[in-house]
C-alpha cells in the first residue's frame, strides 16, 4: 500500500463522507439495541453555517459517533426551521432588488416567492454540516413546514384551545406607521430629542375643581379612559372615585389610584390612555379600564378623532394644542428632552399600539417542567443554568404565540368599551 | 408568510366572533353550531391572517420529528423518545428548551431529553460576540479548507468548557491540524518498519506494551468520566495527551527498532492493535483522519469500517505500573537535559549509576537504557565521584564524566557560574535589607525580589553539588 507522505484532509474527507453515506451507517431504524437519540436544534432553512453552529454540531457529532461505537442504535435527526421573520426579511430584500414591492403582491404571490427562495437556498446549511462530518440520519431530515409537522402544530393549537389554555388577548406592539409594520423591541432605536410638554386641565364632574395633567402627545387625550394618582398623594385623596370630563370629547372617566404614579413627577396626575402607551396599558389592565384606539394604521386619527379625523398624528397634535388653548384649559407649555422610540429602518417615531394576539396560558403547563428539572430528571450541564431556569419558570408569563405579517397586519380599530 | 397560519376563522366583526378548526370545513361546522345560523358559508369565514410563533412549532420538535403528535403511539416515537442529549445555546433556554420540556410533559407525560448541554458562546479574541456586522467571524467552510474538518473540530473543542464563552482563536485549528499530522507521521513510522519473524521480542518492547495498555485504560476511564460530566473538551484533551505524549513521544520511541533494523512480529502486531484502539477513541473527534488510517492498516469490508467498530472495553488497571513509569519519564528527561546542557551527543553511550533509596521497578531499566543510550544501569551504595548527578524521588542518579566532558573545563565553567550567582544573590539581598525599599515598594515588586533570592540560592546549591561530584 502506498501511504502518502503528507496527510491531505480535503481529499480524504470527501472520500470518506461519501463512503459513509453509501454504506448507510448514519441511518437508524428501531431495533433490539438501546437507542441513543439526538435531535438537532434546527437551524434556519435559509441560513448559512456560522461558528456557533460549528461548535454545536461538532459536539453533537462527537456524542453520536461515540454512542455508535459503543454499540447504541445511534440516531441524530437533522432538520431546519422556518423562523418566519428572518426568512421574510430576506425575501423582501430579494424582491426589492428585482424591483418588486411587497405591497404589490397578494399573500399567495408573496408566499410563492418565499417558497422559491426557500427551495433555492434551503438546505445549504445541511450540506455544509456534511463538510464538518456530521453523521446525521439524512433520510430523516425534517423541516418545520413539512406537512406532518404543520399538522402537528395545528393539532396542538386545537388541543390547547379546547383545553381552554389558548385565549385571545391584547398586547402592545411597536408600530412603525411609515412601513406599516410591527417591529420587535430590537428593531426600535431610542433617540433623545426635545419636544413640548403640554399641561392641560380637566374639569371634575359636577364641580368647579380641575386636575392638571402633562403630556407630550395631546392628541391622545381623545383616547383617555382614566386619570390616575398615587394612593399616598394627599392633594388628590378627596377626588378619587370621582369622574373627570375629558376635554373636547367630553367623555367621563374615573379618577383612580395606582402606585405606579410618581408623586414628584409632573403634576402628580397621570392621564391614562391604554391603547397608546405601554405603562398605561398595564395600569388599564389592573383597573379594567376601557381601551380606545384613536389611530389608523398610517397614524392618522380615526373616528375617535372627531373633527380631527383623518389628520396625521403630528398635525393633530398641533391643532389639538391650539384648540385646548382657545378653550382656556392649556395651563402652560414647556420644552422637554426625552427618549423616543424610532424605527431602525424608516426612522419614523414608533407608535405603541394595542393589538389582538393569541396567548398560551403557561402557569399550569410550566409546573411539571419546572419540577423535573429541579429534581434532575432532566439534567442541565452546567447545572448553574437551573437557577435562571427556575426564575423564569416560577414567574412564567403567558406566551404570545401569534406573529403579524408585516405586509398584512390589519389593525382594526379596537372598541373594548365595557357595557 | 412562511409560517403556520392561525386556525381561527372569523364570521363577524366582534372580538369573539370566531371558531377554531383544523380546516375551513371543520370551522364552518363549528360556526354554524356556535351561531345557530345554518346559512353561513365558507365565504363568510375569514381566517386570522396572523401566523404562529416559530417556537410554537419547534417546541414539539423532539416528538414531531417522529410523528409523535399525529400518531402518539407509533413505533418510532416509542423507541426514540425520550431522546438522550440536547446540545444548544443558553440564549434559547427559555424560547426553546423550557418549552420543549413543557410540551413533552403535556403530550407524552415524559421528558423530551435526559441531558441538556449548554454550549459556550463563540467570541473573537477580543471577547466580542461573532457577528456578520462586525465582520469578526471566520467563514467555517474556508477554515475547513485550510485546516481540514478534523482540525477545525479539534480547534472548536480545545477551549470550550460547557456554558462558558469560547474565545475562538484560529491558531487552535492550526493546533488541530498539527495533531492530524502528528498522528499521521506516527502511523507512517510504524507502517514503514520492516517486520521480521526471526527476531525475539526485546524486553523494552514487552514492558512498553504492558505500560501503554495500562495508560490507555487509565485514559479510557478518564474519558468516560469526562463524558459523563459533559466535559467534552476535557475528554478531547485526554485523547490528545495520550496520543501525542504517551503514544508518539514515549511508546513509539520505546519500541522503535534500531536504525534500518526490522521489528519483531510480536511487537509489531501489538503496536498495530494499540494503534487501532487509539483510532477508536479518536474517531468521535477526528472521524476522517481516523477512518483513513484505519483503512490503510488493513483492507476492510464495509462492516469492518471504523465508524461502526467496537469501542475498547474496560480492563482493570495496575496503577503501580503507571506510577513507576512516571518516574522513568523523569529520569529520562533529566538525562536528556544533561546531554543537551553538556553537549553530549546521543550516539555517545553513557553509564548510569543509581543509589536506590526508594524502591525502583527495574523492569523499566531496559527502557531507560534504550531511551537515553546507556550501556548499563548499575545500582551503587554511595555517591559516585566525578559525576553529573540528579535526583528523582529520593533516588540519586549519577553519570560518570569519563571522556565525555573535560573535567577541568567543567569545573572552571561551574566556578564561573557560581561566582556570578553569588554576586547576583548579594545584590538582591542588599536590596531586601534596605528598609526604605522594603517599606515603600509595591508588594508585587518585593515578592519578585524574594523569588529572585530563592532562585539564586537554589541555583548555588545545585552548582555546589555538581562541583563536589566533579572534584
Amino acid at each position: 500500500m502506498n501511504i502518502p507522505t503528507k496527510y491531505n484532509p480535503n481529499e480524504v474527507e470527501d472520500k470518506w463522507y461519501e463512503y459513509w453515506m453509501k454504506n448507510n451507517y448514519f441511518h437508524s431504524t428501531p431495533n433490539e439495541k438501546e437507542p441513543y437519540t439526538i435531535v438537532i436544534p434546527p437551524p434556519n432553512v435559509t441560513g448559512v453555517l456560522h461558528m456557533g453552529h460549528m461548535l454545536n454540531n461538532t459536539i453533537q457529532d462527537v456524542l453520536i459517533r461515540r454512542a455508535r461505537l459503543r454499540g447504541y442504535n445511534a440516531c441524530w435527526v437533522p432538520g431546519t426551521d422556518h423562523a418566519s421573520i428572518a426568512t421574510e426579511a430576506k425575501v423582501v430584500a430579494k424582491l426589492k432588488d428585482e424591483g418588486i414591492q411587497k405591497e404589490d403582491l397578494t399573500r399567495d404571490e408573496f408566499l410563492g416567492h418565499a417558497w422559491d427562495w426557500t427551495h433555492k437556498h434551503g438546505g445549504i446549511i445541511l450540506d455544509q454540516l456534511k463538510k464538518l462530518g456530521a453523521s446525521c440520519d439524512w433520510e430523516r431530515t425534517k423541516f418545520t413546514m413539512d406537512d406532518d409537522l404543520s399538522e402537528s402544530v395545528i393539532k396542538t393549537f386545537l388541543d390547547l384551545y379546547e383545553k381552554g389554555l389558548i385565549y385571545r388577548g391584547y398586547r402592545m406592539v411597536n408600530w412603525d406607521p411609515e412601513a406599516k409594520t410591527t417591529l420587535s423591541d430590537e428593531e426600535v432605536i431610542h433617540v433623545e430629542r426635545t419636544d413640548k410638554l403640554y399641561y392641560v386641565k380637566y374639569q371634575i364632574e359636577n364641580s368647579n375643581e380641575f386636575v392638571t395633567i402633562a403630556t407630550t402627545r395631546p392628541e391622545t387625550i381623545l383616547g383617555d379612559t382614566a386619570i390616575c394618582v398615587n394612593p399616598n398623594d394627599e392633594r388628590f385623596k378627596h377626588l378619587v372615585g370621582k369622574n373627570v370630563i375629558v376635554p373636547i370629547c367630553n367623555r367621563l372617566v374615573p379618577i383612580i389610584e395606582d402606585d405606579y404614579v410618581d408623586v414628584e413627577f409632573g403634576t402628580g396626575c397621570l392621564k391614562i390612555t391604554p391603547a397608546h402607551d405601554m405603562n398605561d396599558k398595564e395600569i388599564g389592565e389592573r383597573h379594567e379600564l376601557d381601551v380606545i384606539d384613536i389611530l389608523n394604521d398610517d397614524a392618522t386619527l380615526n373616528d375617535y378623532g372627531l373633527h380631527h379625523k383623518g389628520k396625521d398624528r403630528v398635525v393633530a397634535r398641533k391643532d389639538l394644542a391650539k384648540e385646548l388653548e382657545e378653550m382656556g384649559i392649556m395651563v402652560k407649555i414647556e420644552p422637554i428632552t426625552h427618549k423616543v422610540g424610532t424605527s431602525e429602518r424608516t426612522k419614523a417615531v414608533i407608535e405603541p399600539k394595542i393589538s389582538a394576539q393569541w396567548f398560551l396560558s403557561m402557569k399550569d403547563l410550566a409546573k411539571p417542567a419546572l419540577d423535573h428539572v429541579m429534581n434532575d430528571d432532566i439534567q442541565f450541564h452546567p447545572a448553574k443554568f437551573k437557577n435562571s431556569y427556575r426564575n423564569w419558570m416560577e414567574n412564567v408569563r403567558d406566551w404570545n404565540i401569534s406573529r403579524q405579517l408585516w405586509w398584512d397586519t390589519r389593525f382594526l380599530p379596537i372598541f373594548m368599551v365595557k357595557e | 408568510m412562511v409560517g403556520h397560519q392561525i386556525p381561527a376563522y372569523f364570521y363577524g366583526e366582534g372580538v369573539n366572533d370566531f371558531v377554531v378548526g383544523k380546516d375551513i370545513e371543520e370551522a364552518l361546522e363549528k360556526a354554524k353550531e356556535k351561531t345557530g345560523n345554518t346559512s353561513i358559508t365558507a365565504l363568510d369565514l375569514k381566517q386570522d391572517p396572523d401566523v404562529l410563533d416559530t417556537w410554537f412549532s419547534s417546541w414539539l420538535w423532539p416528538m414531531s420529528v417522529f410523528d409523535g403528535i399525529n400518531n402518539p403511539d407509533n413505533k418510532e416515537v416509542n423507541y426514540y423518545y425520550p431522546t438522550n442529549d440536547l446540545v444548544t445555546a443558553p440564549e434559547i433556554m427559555f424560547f426553546w428548551v423550557a418549552r420543549m420540556i413543557i410540551a413533552g410533559y403535556e403530550y407524552k407525560d415524559e421528558l423530551p431529553f435526559k441531558n441538556v448541554y449548554y454550549t459556550g458562546i463563540v467570541r473573537d479574541k477580543q471577547g466580542r460576540k461573532m457577528s456578520k456586522s462586525l465582520g469578526n467571524s471566520p467563514d467555517p467552510i474556508e477554515l475547513m479548507k485550510l485546516y481540514g474538518a478534523d482540525g477545525v473540530r479539534v480547534g472548536m473543542l480545545m477551549s470550550s468548557p460547557a456554558g462558558n464563552d469560547l474565545p475562538f482563536d484560529e491558531s487552535l485549528c492550526e493546533q488541530g491540524r498539527n495533531f492530524s499530522n502528528k498522528i499521521w507521521n506516527g502511523f507512517r513510522l510504524v507502517k514503514g518498519w520492516e517486520v521480521s519473524e526471526s527476531i525475539e521480542q526485546p524486553e523494552a518492547s514487552k514492558i512498553a506494551i504492558k505500560w501503554y495498555k495500562e495508560k490507555f485504560q487509565e485514559t479510557l476511564k478518564s474519558i468516560d468520566t469526562s463524558f459523563e460530566k459533559f466535559r467534552i473538551s476535557e475528554a478531547l484533551l485526554s485523547v490528545y495527551k495520550l496520543l501525542w505524549d504517551d503514544y508518539s513521544s514515549w511508546f513509539l520511541e520505546m519500541i522503535k527498532p534500531e536504525y534500518q533494523q526490522p521489528i519483531d512480529t510480536k511487537t509489531y502486531t501489538e503496536a498495530i492493535l494499540i494503534l487501532e484502539d487509539n483510532l477508536k477513541i479518536l474517531h468521535p473527534f477526528m472521524p476522517f483522519l481516523s477512518e483513513e488510517i484505519w483503512h490503510f492498516i488493513a483492507e476492510r469490508t464495509p462492516e469492518e469500517a471504523l465508524i461502526v467498530a467496537e469501542y475498547p472495553k474496560h480492563e482493570l488497571i495496575n496503577n503501580q505500573l503507571i506510577k513507576d513509569f512516571d518516574l522513568v519519564q523523569e529520569v529520562v528527561s533529566n538525562i536528556r537535559n544533561i546531554r543537551k546542557d553538556k553537549n553530549i551527543s546521543f550516539k555517545e553511550e553513557i553509564e548510569l549509576s543509581v543509589v536506590e533509596n526508594a524502591q525502583i521497578n527495574k523492569d523499566f531499566d531496559v527502557v531507560i537504557e534504550k531511551l537515553v543510550n546507556s550501556s548499563s544501569i548499575s545500582y551503587v551504595n554511595e555517591a559516585v565521584e566525578s559525576a553529573l548527578s540528579f535526583r528523582v524521588n529520593s533516588n540519586e542518579y549519577f553519570i560518570p564524566m569519563k571522556g565525555s566532558i573535560n573535567v577541568e573545563e567543567e569545573i572552571a565553567k561551574l566556578t564561573e557560574e557560581l561566582k556570578y550567582n553569588e554576586g547576583f544573590l548579594k545584590s538582591v539581598q542588599k536590596k531586601l535589607s534596605n528598609e526604605r525599599f522594603v517599606n515603600n515598594a509595591p508588594e508585587q515588586v518585593i515578592a519578585n525580589e524574594r523569588k529572585k533570592e530563592a532562585d539564586a540560592l537554589a541555583k548555588i546549591e545545585t552548582i555546589k553539588a555538581s562541583l563536589n561530584s566533579l572534584s
